[in-house]
Order: C-alpha cells, then sequence, then structure tokens
C-alpha cells in the first residue's frame, strides 16, 4: 500500500510527539524508524552448514525474510545444486519451537518427564550463573570435574576450552570418523575426504553411501565418473541409491568388509599389480616387504568369501581389474566405513593400504589433499598466553587409547560407563551443545548419568532431548545467521573460499557459539581474550582480520557482497607425505611401537547374529534428513516423519510379520517397536532402522514421540571392551548390534 | 467424441505457434530420490505441509527380487499436457492454459470437486482439503515470466530433472518409462533420457 | 462506551502485559487506568500482578508462551496458522503496517506479528485517530484471531493475572477496531 499524503503528515506527528517517552506504554515497546514501504528482495551468496558439503546456495530474502534458498554455480561443492535439508532450512529457521532466550530451571528435581519450571533469564545473567558455577567447580574441584559435550569449533570456542582447560570435552567422533582420522595420520597425512572421481576408471565402495545420504560434493562428482566411464563397484548388504549406479552390486555380509578389502590386498601383492613407480617411491613398502607379503598372504579370496558371502572369483576378478584399470580409488567416509563396527580401525587401514599401492594418493583419480587457501587462526592473529596443562582424569578412559586421545576426539561410546560406574561424582558441570541423546550408543545411560551432574547448560537450536534435563538453556543461531569463511575441502583441486553470512538476521536473542566463547572467555578467563591493545577480542574484527590476511577481500563485509573467491591452479601432485617417514606408510611402525598391529589384520565385527538375536542390525540415515536434528522440519517432517524397521518378505513371513505390523526389535542393550516395512532391497538377514527418530521431546511438535530410537538397541561400551577387542582407534560400534524381532502385543 | 476436442485442440496450439512452450527432461538414472526438487517446490511457492500435497512428489519403485533387484526413481510434476485431460473435464472451465503451454487453475472458479483429479493420468491434481481447492503444479509461471526457470530444476544436484523450451526437448529421449502412463492420451510435455552410463 | 483513548490504553496495556508481564512495566498504567470504565478489572489486575510470588508469574508466563521444552500457546499470529511457523505472511503484513506508521519494535530479534505487539499497536492506531477503514483493515488483517486464542489462554493458564489479562485482551478483540466511539 503506498504511503497517503495524509499518512506523511501523520508520520511527522508521530515521531514528533511524545509517545516514545518513558511515560508510554507504546513507545517502551515501539520506536520510531524511518517510514515508509521497503519490500525489497535480495539475493545473498551464504554456504550451508548443515553437512559437511557445505554447499554454497543462494538466498532470496524480502524485508529480512528468507524466501528460498537455491545453489550456487560456479561452487565446487554443490556444483549449483543442494539437497532437500539444504533447501528446506528455511523451516528450521522459521520454526515455532525454536529455542528464544535463555531460561534457568526453577524445579530442581530432574527427569525426562518432569516440568523444569522455566523463567526467563537475560544473558547477563546466564552468563554470571554459568561463570560463577564453572568457575567454582573448576578451582573446588579441578579441571576434571567439568565436561564439554561439544565439537572442538568454532575455533573461538576451542580457543576458550583451551584458556580454562577442559579435560573432559567429549565428542560424536567415536561413532563418527574418527578411526579414519587416525589411520590417515599415520598412513598417508592429514585426514582428506576429498576424491578425483571425475577422472578415476575404478571405484571400490565399501559401504560408501554417500549418493542415498545426499551429500551434493559427492553425488555429482559421482556422476561425472560415471559420465567418464569409470566402473563402480559397491559392496553393501543393502541396496541403496549408491549400489543403484554401480556397476555391481554385492549384498555383502554386515562386517565382511574387511575381509575382502584383505583378500583384494593379497591379490594385488600376489600378481604384483599394485604401481610399482608410486609404491616403490613414495611408500615403505620396500622396507617391510616381506612383512607386508606374509601378513596379506593368508587372506585368499576363497577365505574371505566365507566371511563376506562375496564368491572368490570376483573377489578376484575385481581385485584384478582395480589393479588394471588405472586410476582406481576406494573411498571412505565417516561412519560408513564398511560400518561403525568393532573392526572399523583395521577397515579403514585396509583401505588406506588399497589405495597406496593403486598409487593414487594425490595422484589425479585418487584420494587427494585439499588445495586451499591458507585462512589464519585465531591463535595466530591473536597469540594467546600459553595455555594451562589439561590435568585431571579423563571420564571416558580415552587416556588409554592414545592414538584417540592424540586425536582429541571421541568418546561418546564409553561416556556413560565413565559417568555412571568409573567416576561416579566426578562431573560436576556440564555443558552440551548441538547435540542429541540419539546419537549416543544405549541413550537411556547417558540421560541417567546427566540426571546425576549438578549443573547443566544446554545450548541449541531446538528443544533437543537433553534441554529437559538443563539447569540453564542457552538459544543458538542456525548457520543462516551466522557469519564465517568456508574452504573447500571434499571437492578442491583448486583452493576456494565461500562466505558463510547472515542471511536474515538472529531471531529473538539467539547468539553464536563464537560468541559465547568471548562472554564465557572475558568472565572465566579473561587474559586469553584480549588484543594486544586489551580490547576485548571480537568476533567480527577477527573475522575482517582473517578475511584480509588471507587475501580475499578487505574486509568481511566486502567479501560478503563478493561472495566466492577461486584460484585456479594447476595440480601438482606431492611426492612427500606428512608421516614420520615423509612417505605414504603401509606398514606403520608407530603402530608397533604401541604394541598395535602394523599391518591390517582380520577381526570379526562385535555382535554377530545368535539363537537369541538372529539377525544383523543396519542402521542408515536416510538422505531427507541431518541426522537426529531435522525431524521437525516440517517439510523434510512430511517426506519422512518417522522410522520403520526394515526387513526381506522372506524373513518376516518366516515371523508372521507383514507390512505394517508393529514388531519388536531387540537386542542385548534395549527394545523399541516399530512398524514393519518389506523391502527387497537387504539381505534375509538383516533388518534395518533409519537413525535420527525417537525423540523424547514433546517440545518438537512435530518429531517428538515419532519413530524410535536405533541407538536403544546400540549397547554402549566400556574402555576396557573396546581395548580387549583390539579396538585400538576406539571405534565407538554405533552400527554394532545384532537383533531379534518378533510381533508386538 | 474426445478425438474430435483433441483435433480442435491441436489446431488452437498450431494458431499459437509463435510463443515458446516448455516441458520436462527427466534423466531416470541420474535420480538419486534426493527430494531436493519437492523440497524446493514447497519453499517457493509456499506448499503447505501436512495435507500431503506435493506440486512435485518423487516415487521409489522396486522391482525384482532379492538380490537381482533395482529401484526406479521418479521425479514428476503436472506435464502441463498439450491434450490437457483435466481441462477438458473441469465442469466450471477454471482450468485453462496459456500461450506459453503452461496449464494453470484459476482459484476462483475451481469449486474442489476433483475432475480433473480422476482424469489426470499423472496424479498431478491434488485436492488442498482445507482450502477446497484443487491445487498443482505451476511450473512456477510467476518465475518464468521473471525469466527465471522453475524452482526445483533450479536445485537438482545431479542434473537429473531438466527443464526448457519444448522444442529443445521434444526430440530427446523418448516419451514412456516404466511407470508412467501412456502418454497418448494427453500428450505431456516431458520426455525420458533412457541412454546408459558410458563405459 | 469506552471512549477511544481510554480503549487504546487498555489496548497498550494488554499488549505490554503480553510482552513483559512485570510490576515495574505494568503497575503505574494499570493505576491511570483504573479512572477508566474498566477499573474494577484495573485493580483486580493490579492486585495478581502484586500478590504471590512474582516468580509464579513469570513461570506461567514461560510454561504458555515461551518454554524452551515447549510452550503451551506460542503468541505469534504465524503460530496459529495451520501449520504453524515464524515470520510468516502476518509478520511480513505487521512489518508493513509498522514501517507504513514510521515505529519499528524495539526488540529485533521479535517477529512483528507478536500478540502484544499487535494489540500495542491497536493502541497506538486508536491513540493516533486511523481512519475508521484503517482501523477495520489492522483489525481484518491482525486481531480476528486473537478472541478464540485469548479463550484457550484464558482456560490454560494457571495464574490469575494471566488468565484474567487474556480475557480482556479477548473482550477488546471481540469489539472491531473501527466500532470503537470517537
Ligand atoms: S548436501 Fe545438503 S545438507 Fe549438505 S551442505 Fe549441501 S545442501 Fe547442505
Ligand atoms: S499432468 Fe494432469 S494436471 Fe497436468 S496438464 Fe496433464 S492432465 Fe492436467
Ligand atoms: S515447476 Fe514450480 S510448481 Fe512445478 S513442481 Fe517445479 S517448483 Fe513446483
Ligand atoms: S532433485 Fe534431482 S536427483 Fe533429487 S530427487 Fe529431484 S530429480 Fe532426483
Amino acid at each position: 500500500m503506498p504511503l497517503s499524503r495524509r499518512d506523511w503528515i501523520r508520520l511527522s506527528s508521530v515521531t514528533g510527539a511524545g509517545l516514545f517517552g518513558g511515560q508510554s506504554l507504546f513507545g517502551q515497546f515501539f520506536q520510531p524508524a524511518a517510514a515508509g514501504p521497503s519490500a525489497q528482495t535480495r539475493t545473498l551468496v551464504t554456504a550451508c552448514g548443515l553437512c559437511d558439503s557445505a554447499c554454497g546456495m543462494q538466498a532470496t530474502v524480502t524485508d529480512n525474510v528468507l524466501k528460498f534458498l537455491q545453489g550456487l554455480p560456479g561452487d565446487q561443492h554443490g556444483n549449483g545444486g543442494i539437497c532437500a535439508k539444504g533447501a528446506s532450512a528455511i523451516s528450521t529457521a522459521y520454526d515455532p519451537d525454536r529455542l528464544k532466550y535463555p531460561m534457568k530451571r526453577t524445579n530442581p528435581h530432574k527427569d525426562l518427564t518432569a516440568d523444569p519450571g522455566w523463567v526467563r533469564i537475560t544473558w547477563d545473567e546466564a552468563l554470571t550463573t554459568i561463570s560463577q558455577r564453572f568457575g567454582g567447580y573448576l578451582s573446588q574441584f579441578g579441571k576434571e570435574s567439568l565436561l564439554f559435550v561439544s565439537r572442538n569449533s568454532p575455533e573461538l570456542w576451542s580457543r576458550f576450552m583451551n584458556a580454562i582447560g577442559v579435560v573432559n570435552r567429549v565428542d560424536h567422533n567415536d561413532v563418527c570418523y574418527m578411526v579414519d582420522r587416525i589411520v590417515q595420520r599415520y598412513t598417508m597425512g592429514p585426514h582428506t575426504f576429498a576424491y578425483d572421481f571425475a577422472n578415476s576408471k575404478y571405484i571400490l565402495l565399501f559401504g560408501w553411501d554417500l549418493l542415498a545420504r545426499n551429500k551434493v560434493v559427492f553425488c555429482h562428482q559421482m556422476m561425472a565418473a560415471k559420465e567418464g566411464g569409470a566402473k563402480v563397484v559397491s559392496f553393501n548388504p543393502m541396496y541403496s541409491a549408491t549400489a543403484r549406479v554401480a556397476d555391481e552390486w554385492y549384498p555383502i555380509r554386515p562386517g565382511g568388509d574387511l575381509a575382502v578389502i584383505l583378500a583384494i590386498i593379497q591379490v594385488l601383492l600376489n600378481e604384483n599389480l599394485f604401481d610399482r613407480d608410486f609404491v616403490g617411491n613414495y611408500t615403505n613398502f620396500a622396507e617391510y616387504e616381506g612383512q607386508i607379503r606374509e601378513n596379506f598372504q593368508k587372506y585368499t579370496p576363497e577365505w574371505a568369501e566365507k566371511e563376506s558371502d562375496v564368491p572368490a572369483a570376483d573377489i578376484r576378478r575385481i581385485a584384478r581389474e582395480f589393479g588394471e584399470r588405472r586410476p582406481a580409488v576406494a573411498p571412505l567416509h565417516k561412519k560408513t566405513i564398511g560400518a561403525n563396527h568393532a573392526n572399523a580401525t583395521q577397515i579403514a587401514h585396509a583401505i588406506a593400504v588399497l589405495n597406496i599401492l593403486a598409487g593414487t594418493i594425490d595422484r589425479p583419480g585418487g584420494r587427494y589433499f585439499p588445495r586451499t587457501i591458507s585462512i589464519p587462526g585465531v591463535d595466530a592473529i591473536y597469540p594467546p598466553p600459553s595455555y594451562p596443562s589439561k590435568t585431571g582424569r579423563r571420564v571416558d578412559g580415552r587416556n588409554l587409547l592414545p592414538l584417540a586421545h592424540e586425536a582429541n576426539n571421541g568418546m561418546f561410546s564409553t561416556l556413560a560407563d565413565g559417568m555412571l560406574n568409573k567416576f561416579p561424582g566426578m562431573i560436576r558441570g556440564v555443558f552440551w551443545q548441538n547435540y542429541s541423546l540419539g546419537g549416543f550408543p544405549s541413550p537411556r545411560h547417558i540421560a541417567e548419568a546427566l540426571k546425576s551432574v549438578e549443573f547443566m547448560v544446554v545450548m541449541d537450536i531446538l528443544p533437543v532431548d537433553a534441554a529437559l534435563l538443563a539447569d540453564i538453556v542457552l538459544p543458538s543461531t542456525m548457520f543462516l545467521e551466522g557469519s564465517d569463511l568456508i574452504s573447500r575441502t571434499n571437492n578442491a583441486k583448486s583452493p576456494q573460499v565461500v562466505v558463510r553470512q547472515p542471511v536474515i538476521s538472529a531471531p529473538f536473542e539467539t547468539r553464536s557459539i563464537g560468541w559465547l566463547a568471548v562472554e564465557l572467555g572475558k568472565r572465566l578467563a579473561p587474559d586469553y581474550f584480549r588484543t594486544d591493545s586489551g580490547a576485548w577480542i571480537s568476533p567480527s574484527v577477527l573475522l575482517d582480520e582473517k578475511t584480509k590476511r588471507a587475501g580475499l577481500a578487505n574486509s568481511f563485509a566486502e567479501f560478503r557482497s563478493i561472495g566466492m573467491v577461486t584460484k585456479e591452479q594447476p595440480f601438482v601432485p606431492r611426492t612427500t607425505f606428512a608421516t614420520a617417514s615423509g612417505k605414504c606408510q603401509i606398514y606403520v611402525p608407530e603402530f608397533a611401537q604401541r604394541g598395535y598391529a602394523p599391518l591390517p589384520e582380520w577381526k570379526p565385527k562385535r555382535d554377530l547374529p545368535s539363537a537369541e538375536y538372529p539377525f544383523f542390525l543396519l542402521t542408515y540415515i536416510p538422505g531427507v534428513h541431518r541426522r537426529n536434528s531435522t525431524q521437525n522440519n516440517k517439510v523434510l517432517h512430511e517426506m519422512m516423519p518417522e522410522n520403520s524397521v526394515i526387513m526381506h518378505p522372506s524373513a518376516a513371513a518366516r515371523l508372521g510379520l507383514g507390512e505394517g505390523t508393529p514388531a519388536v526389535v531387540r537386542s542385548r542393550a534395549g527394545q523399541i517397536t516399530l512398524p514393519v516395512h518389506l523391502s527387497q532391497t537387504l539381505r534375509p538377514d538383516c533388518v534395518l532402522v533409519a537413525h535420527g527418530f525417537g525423540h523424547v521431546s514433546r517440545a518438537l511438535t512435530l518429531a517428538g514421540g515419532k519413530g524410535a530410537r536405533d541407538a536403544d538397541l546400540i549397547p554402549d561400551q566400556t574402555i576396557e571392551e573396546i581395548l580387549a577387542a583390539g579396538n585400538f582407534g576406539g571405534s565407538g560400534c554405533i552400527m554394532d548390534a545384532a537383533v531379534a524381532v518378533e510381533a508386538a502385543g | 467424441m474426445a478425438f474430435c476436442v483433441l483435433a480442435v485442440f491441436r489446431l488452437s496450439v498450431k494458431g499459437e505457434s509463435l510463443m515458446a512452450t516448455y516441458g520436462w527432461l527427466f534423466d531416470p538414472k541420474r535420480c538419486i530420490d534426493c527430494k531436493a526438487c519437492e523440497a524446493a517446490c514447497k519453499q517457493w511457492n509456499g506448499v503447505e505441509t501436512g495435507i500431503d500435497v506435493r506440486y512435485r512428489r518423487v516415487r521409489a519403485v522396486e522391482r525384482g527380487e532379492f538380490p537381482q533387484v533395482s529401484v526406479q526413481y521418479l521425479s514428476l510434476s503436472c506435464n502441463h499436457c498439450e491434450a490437457a485431460t483435466c481441462l477438458r473435464v473441469c465442469p466450471t472451465k477454471a482450468i485453462f492454459r496459456r500461450q506459453d503451454g503452461i496449464v494453470l487453475i484459476q482459484e476462483e472458479t475451481c469449486v474442489g470437486c476433483g475432475l480433473c483429479a480422476k482424469f489426470c493420468p499423472y496424479q498431478a491434481m491434488q485436492l488442498n482439503w482445507q482450502r477446497r481447492k484443487m491445487e498443482k503444479c505451476t511450473m512456477c509461471s510467476p518465475r518464468i515470466d521473471a525469466g527465471l526457470p522453475p524452482a526445483c530444476t533450479t536445485v537438482c544436484p545431479t542434473r537429473a530433472l531438466m527443464w526448457g523450451e519444448w522444442d529443445q526437448i521434444k526430440d530427446q529421449g523418448v516419451d514412456q518409462v516404466e511407470n508412467f502412463s501412456p502418454p497418448m492420451l494427453t500428450k505431456p510435455a516431458i520426455r525420458f533420457v533412457t541412454t546408459e552410463w558410458k563405459g | 462506551m469506552m471512549t477511544r483513548l481510554d480503549r487504546a490504553r487498555w489496548f497498550q496495556m494488554a499488549g505490554a502485559g503480553f510482552l513483559s508481564p512485570d510490576a515495574n512495566v505494568l503497575k503505574a498504567p494499570l493505576d491511570s487506568l483504573r479512572e477508566t470504565e474498566w477499573g474494577e478489572e484495573a485493580s483486580r489486575l493490579l492486585q495478581w500482578l502484586e500478590s504471590g510470588d512474582p516468580l509464579d508469574l513469570q513461570r506461567e508466563f514461560v510454561r504458555l508462551f515461551l518454554s524452551p521444552t515447549g510452550a503451551v500457546l506460542p503468541p505469534w499470529q504465524s503460530a496459529r496458522e495451520d501449520p504453524p511457523r515464524l515470520m510468516g505472511p502476518a509478520h511480513e503484513s505487521a512489518t508493513r503496517w509498522f514501517a507504513r506508521w514510521g515505529v519499528a519494535p524495539r526488540t529485533p530479534g521479535e517477529p512483528a506479528d507478536h500478540l502484544g505487539l499487535l494489540l500495542n499497536f491497536a493502541g497506538f492506531l486508536l491513540e493516533q485517530e486511523a481512519s475508521a477503514e484503517e482501523l477495520a483493515a489492522f483489525h481484518q488483517d491482525h486481531l480476528t484471531w486473537v478472541p478464540a486464542f485469548c479463550e484457550r489462554v484464558a482456560a490454560e493458564a494457571r495464574h490469575p493475572f494471566l488468565a484474567h489479562l487474556a480475557s480482556l485482551a479477548g473482550r477488546l478483540t471481540a469489539q472491531r477496531l473501527e466500532e470503537t466511539a470517537p
């Protein structure tokens, strides 16, 4: 509606009058503003923050309201596309269930079903209370008394944890890709998920299922591989969108991936089908040739067939093809390394050996190290005083797994045992950020453990289950409201940086974790949060500084309008590798020194079917959901509101189950009830359950109480069990369970 | 009778042949069932959730028996058929075809009787029972008028779903795949790429 | 019938009550409303505001509208739509209304279609002697949902101040804005 002349006259009188004085109730809630209609549509570049594809996006925004998200042409990760999760992120930003203001509990009785008696508090009160409580625990009970269940990023947050000396920071990486990080570090150098599929001629997939996960950065590269004529072979107990583009699919027995990989290596070695030039010049093969050959000799295709149900003749043929059709590669990604089983460390190592023998480490068509523009970190820009030592006991026993400890990741799977049995009462204060109870094996144990702590802070975007146990709840911004510089990593033969910028302003009193780091830092470790001039570190000034020093633009504001910077450069393969020997290490001497197997050897998965639990349990993350964090998004919820227990019709028929029949699935850890869904796409000895459902909190209006938690079927672990199993990478075994199924009721 | 209407209709299309029309080109082998197209459609068009109205819908159809199993993915919307049956059967004449071939529903005239849905072979017409109106894909006509491609095609990460001027598309691929109703009746503006991956 | 200006003050008080049920904010305005036609209601609200543990009122306010573990009745117009959301067309429309009158909420993070802001702004329109057409349009755009919503709040509320505030707001909005005596 255009402004009439009368409106203009009225406006001048409004602003002139005493309306906005202290007396007026109107003036307490409204202020004068530039008058007139301002509906203006803008397109802003940003980067998705839901998964590590971090796809570039163009956001259409009208008057600070986000209308549409689409891909960003020229972006190496998204390649102009996004997935359903990214496209629906608007509905999470505008989810009425979002956490809005800092709150504190007034009912001391903690239970997932009791009313916490929340009252709203100011950020100032929240920050003061948190620093007093955490500060008190630190001085009275030492650094070991705090537990931070949170990622090691952003770096301001990491600086804060270092500054107060948090001993017990726990993250999900043991149920994700920690074993691969450890193995890569000792076999080839820094961790990478970059694969040059477009130039590969032969691609072996062990559990790698990223087309079904819809991680766009991998999807378009796999398409490019297929267009380029690559042959793709998929080993997976279930047929999925990934198996669908494969030239061959083997419904492998769960846990059998390791056997097949070992046998392929055996054939490559016996028939000398590896890349002699690469292996001779850039690996430690020559030094350990005897041990290496001997180690793999026993793993014949015939033996592997018995462990995997993949015919020996096929294994042998595939090995030969892999050796001959160069360049060849076997990617792995996160917990789909075969699967997150007890033998995941060995699988990661065996796959590393496979890629090294293929001679494609940092070579066209292989696994390579991303080329990036170096962006200085906060500690380079504002060098901190030396950090305090992290003295104290590790509640999850990670110190007994030196390689996991060094990787500084984990351990979800042993946390409950540590808190409840090993060190009861040691943890007094908890900071819990962006994690769901359903991400832990045996979530009930974690909930039990959390009830025992004195003071718990939960920061999130949505009312996750853990918020029900919190003393203070802090509302978090989401990626659409945040700022960052995002380097391309998973498709980065040339460096590229994309901006992440607030396409909408932070709603209510939501704040970012970086902001919180500085605010708590000022109160608990002020020396670490000042610049040379004595001013407090400011996240926005820091970002300006990074942008400048990385040569992206003169300021972050300027880079916001540029959006993306790409530096075309030729791909020069590495000739030295960032391991102790400077070479790719097939045989890992550092493993041997610690008493672990220096070469991958056969280990079965942890839980195998038995008379009591006759099925393998398989779990998967559906492509339309981001782990356990998007089930309340109305668009994604409509696509997939709940999960089911997926079975082969013949197995279901034997148990008297049909499509839609409610069934109880039981493991040694617990049980869940779900309707049966019949499918020909998986092995009859497997049962498949999607991850991410079964949120307890009814505050998630759409997701609360829908479906069931796969994690209730997964046993958590003790550190002793991990050690006894030779699981030296500390796999959290989040996919390792055997189950029984029966009709419910 | 039906044949007759079809013939007249053809003529009128001929009369307007200067105006470009649009259509879909879908490559089933590239589709990964990610449903980004569905999500983008919901967001751009503000289609309500919770009542199962989807202008675009990705269907997964399993065939064969383990282990000789395969799955077909089809992302389908309204095909803005050249001989749209929905349009012909509507008792209130609420459905019309623009010069550029886009088939639209005039909301004020639609009485929500659902007859069009019964005669659409592609389940494109859906009843919004809250508003008692029929709804379907508009081919994002406001975007097209502004020179933008439809929302769903802008996000597709594998380029399985493509859109363009029908003249460029109509001779590509084939007009029929399994689980897609025969095109003879309505002449849908969609073609399918069925060539295999090279190699 | 209540005068236009009195009605405006009641609207603003009700709006403030849904934004910040705090004696510091509401005491003086309620005191002055005791002189109006609903003077008794003002006294009662004052009494409930000041008696008992102030924490009870805060707790109940959060439980109803803002709870981080499940608010009973989120008070945004967009959140009353089906399916509920934030920042929907109602927010955009309210933003346009505010902009046309040269004002903006002081709390930038608060969506413009919060019940409290809408009521407060309705009071402002009355106070500013907006034309009958404009009052009718604002009522149509932003107040038709309020009586039913307030009825639910009144039924749900476990604190007399909030229950009574809601029924008063319901009564205020049950009569159309433009039908206010000049
Ligand atoms: S793949 Fe999807 S969720 Fe991941 S970054 Fe891209 S758009 Fe976001
Ligand atoms: S697909 Fe169905 S709704 Fe669309 S034009 Fe054809 S007949 Fe009509
Ligand atoms: S063209 Fe537009 S309306 Fe039609 S399916 Fe695509 S996004 Fe939806
Ligand atoms: S966006 Fe493309 S790949 Fe994804 S479901 Fe739709 S058509 Fe298929």
